[in-house]
């Protein structure tokens, strides 16, 4: 019951929100922005940039939100939006440069992360990868992207993605490895 | 490709993972939104206008295009007073070319009576389109005017008579210069309305004076003992 309570609610506060409702608008704000800028982050080193990107985002979502048609969920909606505004950054600042080598079969690289549990570790060795790794790794891995849809989205093949879903995984796995290396006594 | 343990794990870590954006954001966010729908509203307000800018002209190019047609059309109305106007006068003044007196009654009776008649009789004849001839004639009628009022003022029966005299006059002059159908016909409507005339005179003269009757006698004798004081000064 509670559950359906707050769906409801929800569901009136953004039909609110797409008239316009400043109020409205700043409660889906609160809802959401913690949330949507740790996704921007992903994407984005710079935390001022991916503020900037989640402002954006946040404009665009509340300008088009009679898109919106109450179906599906509106977080994951929102996150789409967010994802593809991240990327957009990356495409003006013209740092996602992806190689077009592609691979139709790639082993699964041994990973060093099963221990690893801290996010700023994580987020850093994320961080130390090159933009076109980096965006190919967090849409396959943490967006649930299928390869498919990464090709579509950043208009490369779908051997491209794997390709760069494999690098990304090895350069990973060796930026934890020697961050592991430097903290061990 | 499916994901590795660990995959899982920094999946699973990340996405319980929240940064607090600073507190300016929405501030920034309000002042941008606001931004991105007034321009909107402006720019439906330059359609609106442009639109409007947009019928205007092609309402003013279609009127060019069809003004002379129009014009055409204005002047066709405006012939139409002109020959409704003569048949007004007509009926208004009664002219009679026969009879030897017309009522008085109908009229005021003061001294410039006689010379609005011959005005009015003036303006029915330019309006059939009389030549300098005519004018000339009426011009020379008009000079004389102040003459025949004093020696008219003193009979009332002189005066009518005069009078159906300088219509007859004016109508056959009116009568022989114009070569249009249409304005012979509107001179013989003339006569018919002056013969319709001249029977409702026949009717009215054999009534007995009445009181406005002698009150005008008595200004005319008034009138004409000042004019005989002052004209031997």
């Amino acid at each position: 019951m509670k559950v359906l309570n707050l769906h409801s609610e929800l569901d009136k506060l953004i039909k609110k929100a797409q008239k316009q409702d400043r109020v409205a608008q700043y409660r889906l704000y609160e809802m959401y922005s913690s949330k949507m800028l740790s996704v921007c982050r992903y994407y984005i080193k710079d935390l001022q940039h991916a503020e900037d990107v989640l402002q954006k985002g946040f404009c665009k979502a509340f300008l088009n939100l009679k898109a919106y048609e109450f179906k599906g969920s509106f977080e994951g909606w929102l996150r789409r939006l967010i994802v593809r505004q991240s990327i957009d950054f990356l495409r003006q600042k013209k740092s996602i440069l992806i190689p077009t080598d592609s691979f139709d079969s790639f082993p699964i690289a041994d990973n060093p992360m099963d221990e690893v549990k801290d996010t700023t570790h994580i987020q850093e060795a994320i961080d130390n990868l090159p933009d076109g790794y980096k965006t190919v790794f967090c849409l396959y891995v943490l967006e649930d992207y299928k390869h498919k849809d990464i090709a579509q989205l950043l208009n490369i093949d779908v051997g491209t993605s794997k390709s760069q879903l494999y690098k990304a995984r090895k350069m990973l796995k060796d930026i934890l490895l020697n961050n592991q290396k430097k903290t061990m006594p | 490709m499916s994901l590795s343990q660990s995959e899982y794990n920094i999946k699973s870590t990340l996405e319980k993972r929240e940064i607090a954006p600073s507190k300016t954001l929405w501030d920034n966010i309000q002042l941008e939104l606001e931004k991105e729908q007034k321009p909107k509203k402006s720019y439906l307000w330059y359609k609106v206008a442009s639109a409007a800018a947009v019928l205007c002209i092609v309402f003013l190019i279609y009127r060019g295009l069809t003004g002379t047609r129009a014009i055409t059309e204005q002047f066709v109305i405006q012939s139409q007073p002109a020959e409704i106007t003569p048949m007004k006068i007509e009926t208004q003044t009664i002219l009679n070319p026969i009879a030897v007196q017309i009522p008085e009654v109908k009229e005021p009776k003061t001294i410039s009576t006689k010379q609005n008649r011959i005005k009015t009789k003036v303006e029915v004849a330019e309006t059939v389109n009389q030549n300098d001839i005519a004018q000339n004639e009426m011009n020379t009628i008009l000079e004389t005017q102040p003459k025949e009022i004093i020696s008219e003022a003193i009979t009332a029966e002189e005066q009518n008579v005069l009078l159906t005299q300088e219509v007859n006059a004016l109508l056959e002059i009116a009568m022989k210069n114009t070569t249009d159908t249409e304005q012979k016909k509107a001179l013989l409507r003339l006569e018919a309305s002056l013969l319709l005339a001249e029977a409702e005179d026949d009717i009215l003269f054999e009534k007995p004076k009445g009181f406005e009757d002698k009150i005008w006698e008595a200004i005319v004798a008034n009138f004409n003992d000042i004019k005989n004081n002052i004209i031997p000064n």
